[in-house]
C-alpha cells in the first residue's frame, strides 16, 4: 500500500494522554514512519513538520482539512486515535483520506453512554436500565422518582470521574449537586464536554471485569479479560487492581466474551481495539460500558503478546490498523496485573516515597509515579488521574494481586 | 566521525536550536553523552514529567539530529520523569 516507501501511520494523541511514550515505540518497533497529531502545538511543530500536526479534534472540518493537506505532501497509510475523543477524530480523517475505518455512528455511540445504551438496550444486550436527563431539572423531584440504587454519571467523562452512586433520595440530591460543579469545572468546559445531560442508570451489583478486544473484520479477538479484585460497589467508582487472566468460572468468562461480542456488533464496530467493562450476577452478563480504544492509562504495559512477549498491545493494534499483522498472537502465559493507584486525599503533593521499596517487592517488575511534586490533587469522583501505576507478573493471578497490594503498601503519599 | 565529534555537532545544536525550541514551553535538554552515535540526554524544566515528552523527544529532536548529523543513530533519554516539578502538561486522561 505504500510502494515501496515505509508506510506511514497518522497517531492522533492528546497531549494529556499516559500513553504518547507507548505507542511511539510502538511505532519504533514496527518500522513505520509516525506523524503525532495533537490538539496542542508542540515545541517542534514549526520545524518537524513532516512528523508533528497540530489541530481541533473536536471540529470535523478542521480534522479532515488538515489531513488531506498533509496527505498531499505525506502520504499516510493509517490512522489511528488513542482514546475516545481521538478515536472518533481518527474516523473523520480516514474519511477524509478513503482509508480503513469504523462507521461513525458506532464510534460516536462507544463515546456517547446514552446513545450507547440506546443501541445496546435495542439489539437486546442487557444493560442496565437508564434514563437520560437534563441538569437543569429539579434534582428533589427527580429523586422521588428513580429506582434505587441507582448511579449518576456523565455522557463523556472517563476514568469514571463524575460517577456517583446514590441508595436515597438524599444521595441523590448531594449527588446530583456534586455532578453539576463537576460538569462546571474548567477543563470539562474547555475540552467542551457534555454538560447539560447526564445519565441515571440503576446499579448492577456483581463482581466487574475488563476486557481487552481486537475487532478484525468484524470478528472480535479477545486479547485479556481482567479481574477487578476490589468491589467497585460505589459510592464512587475507583478501578484499582486489574489481573489476568481471569479467575471467574469458565461458563462466567464466555458469556461476558459473548456479552462484548455482541456489544461490539450492536453498535456497528467493525475494527481495531474495544475494551468493555462488564458484570457478572445471577441475572447473567451485563455489559457497563464499551470503548473503541485500547485499555486507558498505562495499564495497557501490562499485557503482552507472542510466544517470547515480545510484542507489547500498542505494536500488535498499530500493527492491524496499518495492515502489517495478520494473525493476533495470544498472550504471553504468564498472569500479568496493574494497580491504577488512587489518590488518597486532596491536597498537594509534596512526594510519593517508598518507590523503590515498592519496586522491589516479589513479583512487582515496575512502579511508575505519574503526579508530580507540588502538584495539587483531588480524589474521586472530581479527579481523573492516578497517582500512578505498580505492574506485577507470577505464575498465577492470586500471586500477581498479593504482589500489587504489597508493592502499594510500601508507597507513601506525603501531602503539604 | 567519532562519538567526540557528533558530540561537539549535537551540542551546538542543542544550543542554537533544539533547547530555543524547547525553552517556549519552559524546557531544557542537557545533552549528556553521545555512544555510538546515541545521544544521551536529560530533559528539565518543563520537559521533566511532561505527558507528551517522548513525542519532544522522538518527533522533535530525534529527527532534527538526524537529519542535520547523519552519524546520529538514535537518542536515550535518562531523565527521572516522576522528579519533574513544572512539567509543560500533565496526564489526565484515558
Amino acid at each position: 500500500m505504500s510502494n515501496g516507501r515505509p508506510p506511514r501511520l497518522l497517531l492522533i494523541l492528546p497531549t494529556t494522554t499516559y500513553r504518547a511514550g507507548a505507542f511511539v515505540e510502538a511505532a519504533d518497533r514496527l518500522g513505520v514512519e509516525i506523524t503525532v497529531a495533537s490538539e496542542k502545538d508542540s515545541a517542534f511543530s514549526e520545524r518537524e513538520t513532516e512528523g508533528l500536526l497540530t489541530f481541533d479534534f473536536r471540529d470535523a472540518k478542521v480534522v479532515a482539512g488538515a489531513v488531506q493537506a498533509f496527505a498531499a505532501r505525506h502520504p499516510v497509510d493509517a490512522v489511528f486515535g488513542v482514546d475516545d475523543d481521538t478515536a472518533v477524530a481518527a474516523v473523520v480523517a480516514a474519511q477524509a483520506l478513503e482509508l480503513p475505518h469504523n462507521p461513525m455512528t458506532a464510534v460516536e455511540a462507544a463515546r456517547d453512554k446514552h446513545r450507547q445504551r440506546e443501541m445496546l438496550q435495542a439489539a437486546g444486550v442487557p444493560v442496565p436500565r437508564f434514563a437520560l436527563h437534563r441538569v437543569d431539572e429539579d434534582p428533589s423531584r427527580l429523586a422521588a422518582s428513580v429506582e434505587y440504587p441507582c448511579v449518576l454519571k456523565p455522557l463523556d467523562l472517563s476514568a469514571s470521574r463524575g460517577v456517583i452512586r446514590a441508595n436515597d433520595p438524599a444521595e441523590f440530591v448531594a449527588a446530583h449537586s456534586r455532578l453539576l460543579a463537576i460538569l462546571e469545572a474548567p477543563d470539562v468546559v474547555e475540552q467542551g464536554r457534555v454538560r447539560d445531560r447526564f445519565l441515571v442508570e440503576q446499579f448492577v451489583p456483581g463482581p466487574e471485569l475488563a476486557l481487552e478486544g481486537l475487532l478484525v473484520e468484524g470478528e472480535l479477538h479477545i486479547l485479556a479479560l481482567f479481574d477487578k479484585p476490589d468491589r467497585l460497589d460505589g459510592p464512587y467508582f475507583e478501578e484499582t487492581i486489574y489481573v489476568t487472566p481471569s479467575r471467574a468460572p469458565k461458563v462466567v468468562q464466555d458469556a461476558l466474551v459473548q456479552c462484548a461480542a455482541s456489544a461490539a456488533r450492536a453498535l456497528g464496530l467493525e475494527r481495531g481495539p474495544v475494551h468493555a467493562e462488564l458484570r457478572f450476577n445471577e441475572n447473567g452478563p451485563w455489559l457497563i460500558e464499551l470503548a473503541a480504544r485500547p485499555i486507558g492509562g498505562k495499564c495497557g504495559q501490562v499485557l503482552r503478546f507472542g510466544a517470547d512477549g515480545a510484542i507489547s498491545l500498542e505494536q500488535l493494534v498499530l500493527g492491524h490498523a496499518l495492515g502489517l499483522m495478520e494473525d493476533v498472537p495470544p498472550r504471553e502465559d504468564e498472569a500479568a496485573g496493574v494497580m491504577m493507584v488512587p489518590i488518597p486525599r486532596a491536597g498537594v503533593l509534596r512526594e510519593v516515597k517508598g518507590v523503590d521499596r515498592a519496586h522491589s517487592a516479589c513479583g512487582v517488575t515496575d512502579v511508575i509515579i505519574t503526579v508530580h511534586p507540588g502538584q495539587e490533587l483531588a480524589t474521586l469522583p472530581e479527579e481523573s488521574r492516578y497517582l500512578g501505576f505498580i505492574f506485577a507478573r507470577g505464575e498465577r493471578p492470586e500471586v500477581v494481586e498479593k504482589a500489587l497490594r504489597i508493592g502499594h503498601r510500601k508507597l507513601e503519599v506525603v501531602f503539604d | 566521525m567519532n562519538d567526540d565529534q557528533v558530540f561537539d555537532q549535537v551540542e551546538a545544536l542543542f544550543r542554537t536550536q533544539i533547547n530555543p525550541a524547547v525553552d517556549q514551553h519552559g524546557g531544557r535538554v542537557d545533552l549528556i553523552d553521545v555512544e555510538d552515535g546515541v545521544v544521551i540526554v536529560r530533559m528539565m524544566g518543563g520537559c521533566q514529567g511532561c505527558g507528551m515528552a517522548d513525542v519532544t523527544l522522538r518527533q522533535g529532536i530525534e529527527a532534527a539530529l538526524k537529519r542535520s548529523i547523519p552519524e546520529v543513530q538514535g537518542i536515550r533519554d535518562i531523565t527521572d520523569h516522576s522528579a519533574g516539578t513544572d512539567p509543560y502538561i500533565s496526564a489526565s486522561s484515558k
